[in-house]
Formats: C-alpha cells, sequence, structure tokens
C-alpha cells in the first residue's frame, strides 16, 4: 500500500505541481488549501507524512497551528514545513513545534523528493536492523543513514534531517574543512550562510545537551566548519 | 548681486545682534528728548517774558499817580543836576576798611564824576588826568560815603606841610540842619585810618584846619590810586552834600593841579542834594519783583530813581544746584553720569559777575521807549555767555502823562538751567529705558537663539550617518512657532521613519511574496523535466533554471540585512581572538578567490575582543568582496591587523579607483551601490557595506572608508575596542 502524503498549502499551483511530482514517484497524495479542511480530513485519516505550509489562507501561522495538532494527534507522524518565510524565528519555532525538517520554497522537487524518502526511512528503519554499511561511526559519533538517527556516546541525538545531513557531511571526512557552499549541497539546502551557521549553531547545541563536553565541529573563520576527533 | 545684498553675504549677523540693531531704535528717545527740551526752553522763555512784563506791569501799576515819587525828585534833580548824591538805604553797616566790595554787595553802585565835573584845573594840567567814583548809603544814624579814586600819582600830607590841602585830598561841603556850611577836608600822611578836617569857609582858612573826629574814614591805597571809606553821623548832614576830589602830582610845590567833584570851591551853591531814595517805592519793588529781577525806576527825565536787586541772585537757586543734594537712586545715578553728559552737552552758563553793577542810568532802549508811553519787551546778548537779559519797560502814568518808567530785567539763566537738567535727566530715562529694554531683547534673543540652536542641532542630528532616523524633541511642548516648527520636524520625521522602514521591510516581504511565484516556477520546471521534452527544449529549461537561480539569489540578498539585523539583536557576545579571525578568514580567501593576491599582516600576540566571531568574520567577507571587485588586475589585496592600547585596527586595502566625493558620505548606507552593474554577474544591491556598518555597530566599532596616500586606491579601517584584561 502506498504511503499517503498530505500537502496544506493555499497555493493552488505549488500544490498541484508538488502533488503530481509525488504522485509519479508512487505516492498517494493529498492537498488542502487550508487548516480547517486540512484538519477534517486528518480526523477521519492520518496521513504518512505531512507538508505544510505557514501561511495559510488568511491565517499567517495557519501553518504553525496545524503543526501543533497534527503532532497531537501522532507522536511519530514526520512532519514537512515547506514555506517561502525564511527567518530564524520562523524555523527555531517551526522546528520547536514539532517538525522533522524546515524548508523553503526555493527547493528543487528532487530535493524535496530525497527529504520525504529519508524521513519514511527513518520511519522504516525504526523497526528494522541497520546495515553495517549505512552507518558512519567517528569516536563516540555514530550516524546511522538508514535510520536517519545520530547517537554520540550511545545517546540519541535529536536531529532535523537538515541536520543530520550536515553532522553527516562533517562527519564523513574528519579535518576537512566543509564550506557553507559545501555544507548547503551536501544538506540539500538552497539558504545563505547565515542559514548554515544558525544550524551549526543548533547542532552544537543539541549535542550539547547530550554531552556538555562536546566541542567537535570546529569553526574555521571564513571558510567553514570541520568535525574534529576527540 | 545688489549692494545690500553683497553686503548681507558678508556680514553674518546673529539674531541677537539683530535684536540689538532693532534696539538702537530706541536711541531717538535722547534725540526726542533733545528737541523736547527745545521746545520747552522755547516755552519758557515765553512765560519768563511774560512774567517779566507782569511785573513790570504790576510795579508800573503799583507807582501809577504817585508822582510825589518821582516829582520830588525831580524838582529837585532839576535844581541840582548831576551834582545831585543818592544815598542807598545799606541793609548792613559799612566796614571802614578801604575796600568797597561790601558796597558792592549791598547793591550800591558807584556813581563816575568825569571830565563834565572838573571844578578847577591848572593850566598845565592834562586833560581830567582823574577819575572820581563815589557812591553813599545811610545805615542807622550814620551816611556812608565810597571813593574810588584813579590818579597816578600820590601825594601824602608831609609833616613839614601844616596845611592840610597840600597833599591829595577829598573835599566835603555840607549844608547842616542848622542852615550852616561847613567844609572839611581828608587827607593822610599814610594811607590807613583817617579823620576829617573841619576848614573854615573861606579859601585862606585852611591853615586853620581843626580835627573833625565825628567823620571818621580809611584811606587804602590801590594799584591805581586809592580807595577812601567815610562815616559821616546823619545828624551833621542837612539837605545838601557834595564831595570833590583835589589832585596834588607834585610833592615840591604841592600845587593843587585839579579839582573833580559835584563841590565848588567856593561855597554852597553848587552842592548837591543828598537824596535818599524814596522808601515806598523801594518797598513796592520790593515787594512785587522776584528773586533774580533787577528793577529800574526811572524818572521822566532818564534819572534813575532807584534800583534793587540783581541778576545774579538768581544764583542762589539755581535748579540743579538744589538736584545735586538729592538722595534719590536716580539723581545719584545722574550725578555718576553726569561728567559723560558733560562731554556731549556743554553745562548750564552760570552769571559769574552782575552786568552793568556801575550804570548810574539807564539808557537801554526799553526805557526810552516806556518814557514814551509804550510797553516794550526786549531782549540783549550778555557778551560771552549764552546767557541773555530779558528788559521789560512799562510807562508809569499819572494824569494822562508819563512821569517815569519801570524796567524789569532778567536773565535767561535759569531757563537754561531748567533746559539743561530736562535733558539731563531725559537722557538718564532714555538711557535706563535703553537698557533696559536692550538687556529684555538680548535675553529674549539668546532665549529664542538657545532653541532655535538647539532645534538646529537636532535637526542636523535626526538622520545619522547610517542613515536611521531620529525624533526631534526639542522645544516640542512649546506653544509658539519654534514649537511648531520642531513638531512640523518630527512629523516629518516620523514620516520619513515610516516610510524608511516601509522601504526597508519591503524588501523581505517583496522576497517573501516571490517565494511563492518562483516556487511555482521551479516545481512546474521540475515537473517538466520528468517529461520527456524535444531535445531542443532542454536548452531553454536550462536558461529558464539560470534566471530562476538568480532570482533566488536575489531574492536571499535581500533579506540578507533584515536577517542580520534581527539575528544582531539576539547574537550573544563572548571574548574571541580576532586574529585567528582574520588570519583564518584570508586563508579562505586565498581559496575562494584564486587569482588574487593577498597580503596578510598580523601581531604576534592573540588579540582579544569582545563580539560574535563570525559576525566579524561576515564582516571581513563584504569587505574583502568590496576590495576584490574594485582592486585593479593584478594588485594584491592587503588585510592588516594592528593593534593599540585600547582598539585593535583591520584594514582592508585595494589598488584601485578612488572613492567618488558624493558616495563618501553614505558609503555605508542602504542601497547604496557604486559599481556598473555587469550581465550576469551577481546582482550588487548595496548591501555590502550596509552589513559592515551594521557589524560594526554591534561591535562598538568605527568605519572610515578613505583614498589610499601611498597608491592610487581605497582603504577601509574597522576600529574595535580591544579587551585589555585577561579574564584569567
Amino acid at each position: 500500500m502506498s504511503r499517503l502524503i498530505a500537502i496544506v498549502e493555499d497555493d493552488l499551483s505549488i500544490r498541484e505541481n508538488y502533488a503530481d511530482a509525488l504522485r509519479k514517484q508512487g505516492y498517494q497524495v493529498t492537498g488542502y488549501a487550508d487548516r480547517n479542511e486540512a484538519m477534517r480530513a486528518f480526523q477521519t485519516r492520518l496521513p504518512n507524512l505531512a507538508i505544510i505550509d505557514i501561511g495559510l489562507a488568511d491565517e499567517i501561522d495557519g501553518g504553525f497551528e496545524l503543526c501543533r495538532a497534527l503532532r497531537g494527534m501522532s507522536a511519530t507522524i514526520p512532519i514537512i514545513f515547506l514555506t517561502a518565510r525564511d527567518s530564524d524565528i520562523d524555523t527555531v519555532s517551526g522546528l520547536r513545534m514539532g517538525a522533522d525538517d524546515y524548508l523553503t520554497k526555493d527547493i528543487s522537487l528532487p530535493h524535496l523528493s530525497a527529504r520525504i524518502a529519508a524521513l519514511f526511512r527513518r520511519l522504516d528503519a525504526a523497526q528494522t536492523p541497520a546495515a553495517a554499511d549505512d552507518i558512519l561511526e567517528r569516536g563516540k559519533l555514530v550516524v546511522d543513514l538508514n535510520r536517519m538517527r545520530v547517537t554520540w556516546a550511545d545517546a540519541p541525538v535529536d536531529l532535523t534531517v537538515t541536520e543530520l545531513w550536515i553532522v553527516h557531511a562533517l562527519a564523513r571526512h574528519t579535518g576537512h574543512v566543509k564550506h557553507r557552499e559545501q555544507l548547503m549541497r551536501d544538506a540539500r539546502m538552497v539558504v545563505d550562510d547565515t542559514t548554515v551557521t544558525s544550524h551549526i549553531k543548533r547542532i552544537r547545541r543539541k549535542f550539547i545537551e547530550v554531552d556538555s563536553g562536546f566541542d567537535c565541529i570546529e569553526t574555521v573563520y571564513g571558510m567553514g566548519y570541520r568535525w574534529k576527533s576527540e | 548681486m545688489s549692494l545690500l545684498g553683497k553686503l548681507h553675504s558678508r556680514v553674518r549677523l546673529s539674531i541677537r545682534s539683530k535684536m540689538l540693531l532693532v534696539s538702537c531704535v530706541l536711541l531717538a528717545i535722547p534725540w526726542i528728548a533733545y528737541r523736547y527740551a527745545g521746545e520747552l526752553e522755547r516755552i519758557l522763555r515765553e512765560n519768563q517774558e511774560t512774567a517779566v512784563l507782569n511785573t513790570a506791569r504790576a510795579i508800573a501799576t503799583a507807582l501809577n499817580d504817585r508822582p510825589s515819587l518821582f516829582i520830588a525828585t525831580r524838582h529837585e534833580a532839576a535844581l541840582d543836576g548831576p551834582n545831585a548824591i543818592i544815598a542807598y538805604k545799606l541793609p548792613r553797616p559799612i566796614a571802614l576798611d578801604g575796600r568797597l566790595d561790601d558796597w558792592f554787595s549791598q547793591g550800591a553802585e558807584l556813581r563816575a564824576l568825569g571830565r563834565e565835573h572838573v571844578i578847577e584845573q591848572a593850566l598845565d594840567a592834562e586833560v581830567a588826568p582823574i577819575t572820581l567814583w563815589h557812591a553813599s548809603g545811610v545805615f542807622d544814624t550814620d551816611l556812608y560815603a565810597a571813593f574810588e579814586i584813579i590818579d597816578e600819582r600820590l601825594v601824602y600830607r608831609a609833616a613839614t606841610h601844616a596845611r592840610v590841602d597840600a597833599a591829595d585830598h577829598i573835599r566835603i561841603g555840607i549844608h547842616t540842619p542848622w542852615g550852616e556850611l561847613r567844609r572839611y577836608i581828608v587827607s593822610t600822611e599814610a594811607p590807613g585810618p583817617v579823620t576829617a578836617f573841619q576848614v573854615p569857609t573861606d579859601v585862606t582858612g585852611v591853615a586853620s584846619a581843626q580835627l573833625e573826629p565825628r567823620i571818621q574814614g580809611f584811606w587804602q591805597q590801590t594799584n591805581r590810586g586809592f580807595n577812601l571809606e567815610l562815616r559821616l553821623p546823619r545828624a551833621l548832614v542837612g539837605a545838601r552834600l557834595g564831595f570833590a576830589f583835589a589832585d596834588v602830582d607834585d610833592p615840591d610845590s604841592r600845587t593843587i593841579r585839579s579839582i573833580v567833584g559835584s563841590i565848588g570851591p567856593e561855597g554852597s551853591e553848587s552842592l548837591g542834594t543828598a537824596t535818599v531814595p524814596p522808601p515806598e517805592a523801594a518797598q513796592i519793588v520790593r515787594s512785587l519783583a522776584r528773586p533774580g529781577t533787577r528793577v529800574w525806576i526811572i524818572a521822566a527825565d532818564r534819572r534813575l530813581v532807584t534800583r534793587s536787586g540783581s541778576l545774579r541772585a538768581a544764583n542762589a537757586e539755581r535748579p540743579d544746584a538744589a538736584e545735586e543734594h538729592s538722595q534719590g537712586f536716580i539723581a545719584r545715578v545722574e550725578a555718576l553720569l553726569r561728567p559723560l553728559y558733560r562731554l556731549v552737552i556743554p553745562p548750564a552758563p552760570t552769571l559769574a559777575v552782575e552786568p552793568e553793577p556801575y550804570a548810574p542810568l539807564y539808557f537801554g532802549s526799553e526805557a526810552e521807549a516806556a518814557l514814551s508811553g509804550r510797553v516794550v519787551s526786549g531782549r540783549r546778548p550778555l557778551q560771552g555767555t549764552p546767557i541773555e537779559v530779558l528788559a521789560s519797560a512799562h510807562p508809569v502814568w499819572a494824569d494822562e502823562r508819563v512821569i517815569g518808567a519801570i524796567v524789569v530785567e532778567e536773565t535767561t539763566e535759569g531757563v537754561l538751567a531748567v533746559r539743561q537738567r530736562l535733558i539731563e535727566r531725559l537722557l538718564s530715562l532714555a538711557l535706563g529705558a535703553f537698557f533696559v529694554v536692550g538687556v529684555a531683547l538680548f535675553g529674549f534673543a539668546t532665549h529664542l537663539v538657545i532653541r532655535i540652536r538647539r532645534l538646529r542641532d537636532e535637526a542636523e542630528q535626526a538622520i545619522d550617518s547610517a542613515g536611521r532616523l531620529r525624533t526631534v524633541t526639542a522645544s516640542s511642548a512649546a506653544a509658539d512657532e519654534i514649537g511648531d516648527l520642531s513638531r512640523s520636524f518630527s512629523s516629518a520625521l516620523d514620516r520619513l521613519a515610516q516610510y524608511t522602514q516601509y522601504l526597508e521591510s519591503l524588501a523581505t516581504r517583496l522576497s517573501h511574496e516571490l517565494r511563492t511565484p518562483i516556487a511555482v516556477v521551479r516545481s512546474s520546471f521540475d515537473n517538466l523535466k520528468l517529461q520527456t521534452l524535444p531535445p531542443e527544449a532542454d536548452v531553454y529549461v536550462a536558461r529558464a533554471e539560470q534566471g530562476l537561480a538568480r532570482l533566488a539569489t536575489i531574492i536571499t540578498r535581500m533579506t540578507e540585512a533584515t536577517r542580520l539585523e534581527r539575528m544582531l539583536r539576539d547574537a550573544e557576545r563572548e571574548r574571541f581572538d580576532v586574529r585567528a579571525v582574520v588570519s583564518g578568514c584570508v586563508e579562505g580567501y586565498r581559496v575562494a578567490y584564486p587569482t588574487r593576491r593577498f597580503d596578510l599582516s598580523v601581531p604576534e600576540a592573540p588579540l582579544f575582543v569582545s563580539g560574535v566571531p563570525d559576525l566579524i568574520a561576515q564582516m571581513l567577507d563584504k569587505l574583502v568582496a568590496n576590495a576584490v571587485d574594485f582592486a585593479r588586475e593584478g594588485s594584491a589585496i592587503g588585510v592588516e591587523l594592528r593593534a593599540a592600547a585600547h582598539e585593535v585596527t583591520v584594514t582592508v586595502r585595494n589598488e584601485g579607483p578612488l572613492l567618488s566625493p558624493q558616495i563618501k558620505q553614505r558609503l555605508f548606507r542602504s542601497m547604496t551601490s557604486v559599481r556598473p552593474q555587469a550581465p550576469g554577474e551577481e546582482p550588487h544591491l548595496g548591501l555590502g557595506l550596509y552589513i559592515v556598518q551594521l557589524i560594526a555597530d554591534f561591535h562598538h566599532a568605527k568605519v572610515v572608508a578613505r583614498d589610499r596616500t601611498d597608491v592610487e586606491g581605497v582603504e577601509v579601517q574597522v576600529q574595535l575596542p580591544r579587551l585589555v584584561s585577561d579574564p584569567g
């Protein structure tokens, strides 16, 4: 049975374009123009993944409300914000509300489908044992690409998909400096340098929550970041 | 340009100076005062003339129909002619000391006996070489007489000569009340007290002279001759009296050369009438005359009946003499200022001496006119002073006949003094008013100027160097035009701020609004690519995607500054080594711009500053990107880090075009770009240096861009405050 993806987006063209593209990849897609319509449908049946725009019709923060409500219904359902709003505040609030990823509308369809696939993979991988070749181990760090999970000294680090890709890109070549542009490419983001900076900041914080002595991501000023082995 | 315009452009007058200039209009007050004083003087003169005339009229009216006063003297005058002797009624006794000033102070005059009074003269004598002045007066029971003799050769009585007349001597002839004619001679061996000798009436009897102790006198030699004062008991003198001076010039022969006087050598026939002025007339005059007034009563034959008063008496009541003693504040200030006034206005003239004190007769034309029956007024200047003498003459009538005339004289001295005082007072008031108004205007102008200056300063700084707006608060509460102006400024700035805010948010909103259609286009293309397209379509799809990518970049850049501002608001500062940041960044640039050469100069020791290292790196990115864009082909980009005691200076240099003057001021403002837009390049929105400014402001740093002095090029300096204290 194919997975059901809900797209909540008030712009008909975008909604239909995304829906078309995803359908072609074998997903079942339903589109909703506003929050009420989506909520009604979700109460009947939860989708397997939701792509939500923040501004919905006349509700500026309708997407946030919807996300909160959806997370209330299911703790595991993957939620992606796909929005035109790129400010840090919006990103942070979106992710705090339990979204798994926060993407801006600059993203191309192949990137979007890669994200979706990754999220589903993480969902699936939770049930199946990990394949060895998809696991990256750097000291205390373990990046399980199958499950889309990161652990630090066996403790799970709750990263979004974007953040996971960044950590993965850094850790794959320890000691190598990764430019912001490279990281953006690896993380499949189309955002500016400062966004990378704030992502790195968040990643550090998340690791520090697990281990206060964490100091593996080093800033190389003017160039980028590198993963420092302990 | 007009002359006034030129002047105006050259001389910059402040509001205060202008107000002071305007207040100079007040200086017209002293001028008005001066004109007013002149007018007042004219009125006072007219009044004085009227008053003088009224006095003359009053006296004349009082004397009208009292011919006895005039006729009596007239009768005797006719009898005696010029030999009449007027004895003044003296208020005080005369001191017998030979000095005549006590006579003058009592208003008496000396009467001259000149050529027409020569009685006897030696054949070889010069014509009238001597002059006799005399005056006489009555006090109580005594008759006084004074003589001023002008004689170049004085001959005193010699002890060897027994004759009392063998020297210069005064002869006195008296008709006693009992009808006896007596003759006396006064001569002396030396100046000093003298006593008269009575001589027999016949000529030969001189030798048998005997002392008359009742006639005392004092002989005082002067440089022109001698003065003699005599005192006779009134009881001795009857109706007639005469004096003469006998001059002896040769001390050897001791012959009399000439005799001058009102007395003949032979007998009583030639003695004059001793007339005491009628007391009623004097009393009337005294009761009607005013101080400072001189009154002449003239008989119809032009003979002076009496004269009283003095023109100088007014001196005692000089108004400003009284003023000088007053204690008022204004008076004291005036007394201080008076020397100043003296420089501008000459002091009021004062009468030093009584004019015409000796005049035996009044010969003025006014008297002539009055004696012919007319009432006249006239004025004559006193020589050497601006003072004039006013004279009014009025005839005295009796039975349709003019029996005499009254002449009243006054000087304009009092009027001039009043005018003087008026001018001084008005001048003081005007100066006071000028001072008070000037101070008030100056204070007011200062107050205005301070407010306007504050407003101007605020208005000047209303837009700071980064183009941010502040509100104008100076005078904003005042309910006047300056308050209105400041409120207008404030509201204009508010509107401007709103507009700026709108413009600033426009970028964010625009980028947000554009994202959705871009997403539509992009997703459409993505879908399209999944279709099988004719091969020639690929190139167009590729171009469309290129365009999309550029659009996306534009949108990202547009929001960059806004995002940065938002980020700065909640950025956390940390202590970091700026040297590491700069070195690291330059390493990165060497990679990022492989065609460029970078000259890095950093000090040995770490340099700590407080801030966000990422931001510093970002700032450096922008500066270097800018430098690279403008650098001449093949030239090096210089990045230098220098440390001073309290600051760290980061300098980025490049060789290339200089800063254009018009851009210098607003180089670091938003949306300022000087580069020509080249096709295919990344778009320039002029936000790079604005971001530099934002980051610098966040770090309390100063950014300066200037032309290089060593080569043609530009350098940008960022001065960061240095953390000196060691955290350890």
